[in-house]
């Protein structure tokens, strides 16, 4: 007797010991008198101080306030069907800490077939659900970002070349539905007009295992080409088997597109340049050198009069052609080098080529470049930049005191802003705003005025990805700002 | 100054040439010039005459756009040709193109003297046979 009342210690030991491990307990409802027994581990999980006097409420009073309408209808349906269905709910404990159980059990009958009894388990299953949800999330993030994904991807069965798996940006790219390519040959996928070209790209895959950016086509379900850049790798698993080749391919259309107007973009403007260059400046050249020929003639003073003025306008023309020739220079002009400038020593070189000029209207120039000293940009823009801010101050003065330029750098919302400042004449934005650095245009009545240094220095800023504007009050002056895209210098 | 001897305008600009040829006799500093109208007949002559320095031009002014041999056609055909060690050829490549490529292209090449851009005045010619 005493072995066996030993046994049963150590068996219970043995059982309470594996419900601590595994975060279970079990117990009995006795429903006829809605006495419950609890193991000792239930009471731990519960974070209930072991009592004998409890009842079903004592655990209906952890569940979680959410769960309750739920548990009743479980624990309801159960005692209908006579049946015991395992379910899973929160519960919220003393400490404030929620947890999610899972209970099962098994129900007990008399033999009018009433409930009498229900006992079962209660496992502690938070960890486990949890690691459930987070797999969950981050298959779902998965799914979402392969099926929304920039590019297209399918996947092939090795022994076959039929593909397995496909995304939404595939199908909606070429036209299909899932199913009409899934269990498909993948050739359905590549135009018969290109084999060849498809050819070179499965066998280059087939030696090296993985093929990066070749440029191929995919065949819309219309038969229409899509140009795409094709990647394509073998998945392996520990044993080195191939499970399946995957496949992604970009769609570049439009980048071939855009490519191709901007050649042609360029090659009208070179076209143009060439017009300029030979159909218009040849004839004018002919004019010019008439001209010239005529002044070692022997003419009258009329006749004279009448030559002069004639080389003045072919002189004009010509200085269009030639400022045409270099804006559109600029536009295509992608390689010009950027370097590194100082810009008070460039500044200086300048003013120096201007010191006659500043020095017959008694201009003021000031320099602050201590926010920004040097800048990486092309020499010739920055001398283009700051010679015709500068010439325009010194142009379009006041009558009425001599002009105070000043030149400043600072650093505004990650641009390099250079500004030049002056007391002139100013502009009339409400009259000009839209024509302001437009080739050609002029604003104020002045012999020099030819509306060209604005539209170049605009067409060089532009060309290096800055801008360039202005603010102006006629009478008070004008302020110009240059903006310079950041740097990394 | 020297005086040029022999000087050949290579341009299908009937009124280029005209003006020039009159410019250049005015200047009275070369006794002969001599008007082709394209590359290849200028490189015929010079082909033919390649053996006589005596026929051979001192002086070209060579434009660059012209119908049926133009002007680099010309210094290709040029640069192959074998002259007398003792006779040399100034080159003046003389076009309406204000082309940077252009111009830097026909500077680098060593037989090209100079490029001027038209139009050729009467200052400009003056320099470029003072130069010579």
């Amino acid at each position: 007797m005493i072995t066996t009342e030993a046994e049963l210690i150590k068996k219970n030991y043995l059982l309470s010991l594996a419900e601590e491990m595994v975060m279970i307990g079990h117990w009995q409802w006795f429903l006829p008198t809605n006495e419950v027994l609890w193991s000792d581990n239930l009471y731990t999980l519960f974070q209930h101080k072991p009592e004998s006097d409890i009842t079903y409420e004592t655990y209906f009073g952890y569940v979680h306030p959410e769960d309750k309408e739920y548990v009743t209808e479980c624990v309801t349906q159960s005692i209908a069907d006579k049946k015991f269905h395992g379910f899973f709910h929160r519960i919220l404990l003393a400490d404030g800490s929620v947890k999610t159980i899972h209970l099962m059990g098994k129900i007990f009958l008399d033999e009018d077939d009433n409930v009498v009894e229900m006992i079962g388990t209660c496992q502690d299953v938070t960890e486990q659900k949890e690691a459930e949800m987070k797999l969950a999330e981050s298959e779902n993030l998965y799914r979402y970002l392969y099926e929304n994904a920039h590019a297209m991807h399918f996947s092939v069965r090795p022994e076959d070349g039929v593909i397995i798996k496909c995304n939404q940006t595939l199908c909606m790219s070429l036209g299909y539905k899932a199913p009409e390519i899934i269990n498909s040959p993948m050739h359905v996928l590549f135009p018969t007009t290109k084999k060849t070209e498809v050819d070179l790209a499965l066998k280059a895959f087939a030696d090296k295992g993985e093929v990066h950016n070749i440029e191929t086509s995919l065949e819309r379900k219309n038969g229409s080409l899509v140009d795409v850049l094709l990647n394509a790798s073998s998945v392996i698993n520990d044993a080195g088997e191939i499970l399946y080749h995957r496949v992604s391919c970009i769609d570049v259309t439009e980048k071939l597109n855009s490519a191709k107007k901007l050649k042609l973009q360029n090659q009208r403007l070179s076209d143009f340049c060439s017009i300029i260059s030979h159909n218009l400046r040849g004839p004018l050249s002919n004019i010019s050198m008439i001209v010239d020929y005529l002044h070692t003639t022997k003419l009258n003073d009329q006749q004279s009069e009448v030559i002069d003025r004639l080389n003045g306008v072919v002189e004009h023309l010509n200085e269009v052609f030639n400022e045409l020739v270099e804006s559109i220079s600029v536009r295509y002009d992608t390689e010009i080098i950027s370097e590194k400038i100082k810009l008070e020593k460039e500044l200086q070189m300048i003013l120096k080529s201007f010191e006659n000029q500043i020095k017959d209207c008694d201009a003021s120039i000031t320099i602050d470049f201590t926010k920004v000293t040097h800048i990486y940009y092309p020499r010739k823009y920055i001398e283009s930049i700051f010679s015709n801010l500068l010439s325009n101050a010194l142009k379009y003065r006041s009558p009425e005191h001599p002009p105070s330029i000043k030149f400043k750098s600072e650093i505004q919302e990650n641009e390099i802003v250079l500004s030049v400042s002056d007391n002139g004449l100013g502009i009339d934005m409400e009259l000009h705003r839209d024509n302001l650095f437009k080739i050609r245009k002029v604003f104020h009545d002045h012999p020099d005025a030819r509306g060209f240094g604005l539209f170049m220095t605009k067409t060089q800023v532009e060309a290096m990805g800055g801008s360039i504007w202005v603010e102006s009050k006629p009478g008070v002056g004008s302020t110009f700002y240059v903006s310079f895209p950041i740097q990394n210098t | 100054m020297n005086k040029v001897h022999r000087l050949f305008i290579v341009d299908d600009d009937n009124l280029f040439t005209h003006i020039t040829s009159l410019v250049v006799d005015d200047s009275d500093l070369v006794e002969e010039v001599k008007v082709y109208n394209n590359g290849k007949e200028a490189y015929d002559y010079l082909s033919t005459h390649r053996d006589s320095p005596e026929k051979l031009p001192d002086v070209i002014l060579l434009d660059l756009s012209m119908p049926i041999m133009d002007g680099w056609g010309f210094l290709d055909k040029f640069m192959n040709l074998k002259l007398p060690q003792a006779k040399t050829i100034e080159i003046y490549i003389c076009s309406s193109s204000i082309s940077p490529e252009e111009i830097e292209k026909a500077r680098s090449m060593s037989v090209v003297s100079d490029y001027i851009i038209k139009p050729l005045t009467r200052d400009k010619l003056i320099k470029m046979i003072g130069e010579i």
